[in-house]
């Protein structure tokens, strides 16, 4: 399920995040949006200065989801409730510490996982799309 | 770093070993045997070997294994290090959704499909650098 972002209505911040937000709708001041995933916002995407973008991050509001400030910019992630475990061998494991580098690991592992995913359903989807051209192209 | 591996020690044969070289990465190498290493599980049958059932078993039996498990069901040998760690991923609702999506396409279970994808990427970086 989306997760919704209530923030303050304006046109330039709309416009900036267009591509990472789906409005939902506006009320008085604010407009509500409805994001999937993770979105990250920084103070170029949204051309202000840094105490505007301050101001920005105060007025935000996210409904199940989470908003935090890390590495100078704004971070929006939906509440991760479901919690699968994985058992690997010490081998595994060690590779993956190598592998992760300086990134905490579970965020790592996150990354790994997430881009295979939108690979393959990308993939899915579009092997899906010439089965239905090309069937359409028979009738 | 070094990297924990699971040894294998096993009598030399022509397409186990060009089966094993997609897994594993050879240690030793002498006239009767050969030791290879991996960090991953690996299975493989009597079909794939080119085996009768007694000559699988008789093979499988000769093999010795250091730091995991050897496990023969009938005609299919399944090679397993000890998986001892246990890290925890935590997912959105979409995400689970979309590791659910894979996971009925493979025929897997949502956690093996969590381990699959996760083993299968350090695994090409594992035999990339070797």
């Amino acid at each position: 399920m989306p997760y919704r972002i209530k923030m303050l209505k304006d046109k330039r911040i709309e416009q900036a995040l267009q591509l990472y937000l789906k409005k939902a709708g506006e009320s008085g001041d604010f407009a509500f949006y409805e994001s999937e995933g993770d979105v990250w916002i920084s103070p170029e995407t949204l051309g202000v200065t840094a105490e505007q973008f301050l101001e920005f991050y105060k007025t935000l509001k996210v409904y199940g989801g989470r908003k935090e400030l890390k590495y100078g910019q704004i971070h929006i992630a939906p509440t991760r409730q479901i919690i699968l475990p994985v058992r690997l061998s010490e081998g595994e494991f060690a590779l993956l510490k190598k592998n992760a580098g300086d990134e905490p690991i579970a965020q790592y592992v996150r990354s790994v996982v997430l881009s295979f995913l939108q690979d393959y359903l990308y993939q899915k989807e579009e092997a899906l799309k010439a089965r239905r051209s090309m069937a359409s192209g028979f009738q | 770093m070094t990297v924990v591996v699971m040894l294998i020690k096993a009598p030399y044969n022509r397409r186990f070993d060009s089966f094993a070289r997609s897994y594993c990465n050879v240690v030793v190498r002498t006239k009767d045997y050969v030791v290879y290493e991996t960090i991953t599980d690996w299975k493989t049958t009597a079909a794939d070997l080119g085996m009768k059932p007694r000559q699988f078993r008789a093979f499988c039996n000769n093999i010795e294994v250091e730091g995991g498990r050897k496990v023969r069901k009938g005609t299919v040998l399944e090679l397993k290090p000890y998986r001892n760690k246990t890290i925890y991923v935590r997912l959105a609702e979409e995400e689970y959704n979309a590791l659910k999506e894979y996971a009925d396409d493979q025929n897997l279970t949502v956690g093996a499909a969590l381990r699959k994808i996760l083993v299968t990427a350090l695994m090409r970086t594992w035999l990339n650098a070797l």
